[in-house]
């Protein structure tokens, strides 16, 4: 018979669960010969209060929506992936992405409010107050080790001041994404969907096998980075890319190719964000459908690609747009998710996170949208008067896009010109020498104002607020920060003399890293500091000054910084 | 025969992965360290990472097996013995259970 546990009696004065307490009890292993007599007690024992104040320094529900945001568009892009977090005996938070044999890949943990991440793919771990401190950490790193091992190699990004805004969870999906891809991955996963299309020049290592591979043609780009790396276990997966027959691709179904739309869209994001680069793209202006689909394809030269991309890819003419499409679908796709998210652990969510998504998502596509419409009507002429000629025909292309950016570029110059000028009658122009200032004119409700910034594509209520004074209630606070020169709001309202505290001061926000944007209109200069627009709205603080000519100049930044120059009253 | 011996799945890898994580916290504790002392010891970049492995997540890094065995109080040979029951139970049965045996 087997043996009967029996469960002490439970005496009269002893508590209830006092039998789950047994100090006696004890875990053995089976084969304790092996490794010599373990034996471990149970777990400390922690009060409830103890669990309290562990679990206060716990994943806020915001962090754990974004990051099971970034788990869901993984799951999207095909590739296998698992989550799993934890606190530390100090309460402090971990949260793992594993591959599909549970091996760790991503470990992100937040001490003492800055987040870690780290991966085998990188040398040391990024560090950051938030996720976009992980992503600049990792782009800078990025430009830095490849400015130092080939001058060859340029890692392009969208600038602050650029017109690409991402939610920081898609963003983190992108870099987590990279990390699981190399870059020189990307050129396997292209072909997939434009399938019947030439292929990509791959490298030696990374032409697929030609055999008749396993049945299973599952789309694992996972496996393939493992594969490469040698983190593989020995027994290969048959489902893996890498066994897959080239010619196999065709037989793709809808659901795969769908899916893939997200691998793209992730590339594409990782690409514009700088995190993979393979080419040079010599102005970050200059980023367009066609850059990114030659980045995307591994062609060495951006320019040199020319339209012919277009062709490798089955994107002629409406192809353009049928990858605008399917950048959109995936951007849909994003925002619903984002709506539709019901993940444990993060059942309240907050609710408005998905309309501001589809916010920046909208403002993600008018951008590449604007792009593609103006790379197909320079693409157009040439196209059709010398239809057979392409190699002049990209030379053409080439021209007009050098003369449009020297337009651009000439007409920038005298905007920001404006601004300088503002910046003088402060006295900062010897100061603003390390900023970039590209600034542009914009219309925004009547006012025409100088900015750094595109005021009217960036989900910028904030920028609305700053020129209009107006004030909307039930505003995300999160997202949008709510700045009234004029309105008492508890913050300082009263234009004080611009003297040398305030000089000092705003040379202060001028050298700090980040790059100050800048508002000039009518007689009033605004400096903006970006950091602004990832602290809640009591975090901030916003000041102004004037000369005695009337001249205003107004800043906007961090509470601390302000407090640290003895500036809050 | 070797050839024939199959991988064991994700279930058995994680089971066996949190058996080690358990026994590697008694060890821990029975040192008297916390999780942030023991990664200052093994000079680990950030402490979450003893948290992990003692949740049953992720492996000891090989060429650190010595240094952990020695921050454990342990005897370096058995306690790779003990690791190498978990991380590779089909390798430490061939090895050592004929011998057992």
């Amino acid at each position: 018979m087997a043996n009967i546990l029996k469960f002490p009696e439970n005496h009269a004065g002893t508590k209830r669960q006092a039998f789950l307490q047994d100090s006696d009890d004890t875990l053995h292993f089976d084969d304790q010969s092996a490794a010599g007599d373990h034996r471990f007690p149970l777990p400390t024992k922690k009060s409830y209060l103890e669990f309290g104040k562990l679990r206060a320094k716990d994943w806020s529900n915001q962090e754990l929506a974004n990051l099971f945001r970034v788990k869901r568009l993984l799951d999207a892009a095909g590739v296998p992936n698992e989550i799993d977090r934890g606190i530390t005996d100090e309460g402090d938070p971990w949260f793992l992405f594993c591959d599909a044999n549970g091996d760790v890949f991503i470990h992100l943990c937040r001490l003492d409010g800055v987040y870690v991440l780290d991966s085998p793919n990188i040398n040391a771990p990024l560090r950051g107050r938030d996720f976009n401190a992980l992503i600049e950490e990792f782009t800078a790193r990025k430009v830095t080790g490849e400015a130092a091992t080939s001058d060859t190699q340029r890692v392009v990004r969208l600038e602050r001041n650029g017109k690409v805004f991402l939610h920081p969870s898609t963003m983190l999906a992108a870099l987590v994404w990279t990390l699981f891809m190399a870059a020189e991955d990307l050129v396997v996963i292209m072909p997939e969907e434009g399938a019947g299309a030439s292929e990509p020049d791959l490298s030696d290592d990374l032409v697929p096998v030609s055999g008749t591979g396993g049945q299973d043609t599952d789309f694992d780009p996972l496996q393939l980075a493992l594969q490469d790396r040698g983190m593989q276990d020995d027994d290969a997966t048959p489902g893996s890319f890498m066994s897959q027959n080239a010619n196999d691709m065709d037989a793709f179904n809808e659901e795969k190719i769908g899916q893939n739309t997200y691998a793209i869209g992730l590339s594409a994001i990782a690409i514009s964000l700088g995190f993979m680069s393979e080419t040079q793209v010599t102005d970050v202006d200059a980023i367009t459908l066609e850059s990114i689909l030659a980045m995307i394809s591994g062609q060495d030269n951006a320019a040199e690609a020319g339209i012919g991309i277009l062709d490798d890819f089955g994107l002629v003419q409406n192809g353009a747009q049928e990858f605008l499409a399917a950048l959109t679908q995936f951007f849909d796709e994003v925002s619903l998710a984002a709506r539709d998210e019901k993940e444990p652990g993060a059942l309240d969510l907050d609710a408005h996170q998905g309309p501001d998504l589809m916010n920046q998502v909208q403002a993600f596509i008018d951008g590449i949208e604007n792009q593609v419409s103006a790379f197909l009507h320079e693409q157009e002429q040439p196209r059709d008067a010398q239809p057979s000629v392409e190699v002049s025909q990209t030379a053409l292309d080439t021209e007009t896009v050098q003369e449009t950016l020297a337009e651009q570029t000439d007409a920038s110059a005298q905007e920001t010109v404006q601004v300088v000028q503002m910046l003088s009658r402060f006295g900062l122009v010897d100061v603003s020498g390390n900023l970039e200032t590209n600034a542009r004119e914009y219309t925004f409700d009547n006012n025409t104002v100088v900015a750094t910034f595109d005021v009217n594509a960036r989900d910028l209520e904030k920028a609305a607020d700053l020129i209009t004074g107006s004030l909307e209630a039930g505003e995300p606070e999160q997202d949008v920060i709510n700045v009234d020169l004029g309105a008492p709001s508890g913050q300082q309202n009263q234009f004080q003399a611009y003297d040398d505290a305030a000089y000092e001061f705003i040379t202060f926000l001028m050298s700090k890293d980040n790059d100050l944007e800048m508002i000039a209109t009518g007689n009033e200069l605004i400096l903006l500091d970006p950091e602004v627009f990832n602290v809640a709205t009591e975090d901030t603080f916003t000041a102004s000054w004037t000369l005695e000519n009337g001249d205003v100049i107004s800043t906007i930044g961090l509470r601390s910084d302000y407090e640290a120059y003895d500036l809050v009253g | 025969m070797l050839a024939e011996l199959h991988k064991t799945s994700p279930e058995e890898t994680k089971e066996q992965r949190v058996t080690l994580g358990l026994w590697l916290r008694s060890l821990r504790e029975e040192q008297g360290l916390s999780q942030r002392e023991l990664a200052d010891i093994l000079s680990l970049d950030y402490y979450t990472f003893i948290s992990q492995l003692e949740n049953g997540r992720g492996k000891i890094p090989t060429h650190r097996y010595v240094e952990w065995a020695n921050a454990l109080g342990q005897n370096p040979q058995d306690f790779v013995r003990m690791l190498l029951k978990h991380y590779e139970p089909m390798t430490y049965r061939v090895l050592f259970e004929d011998e057992a045996s």
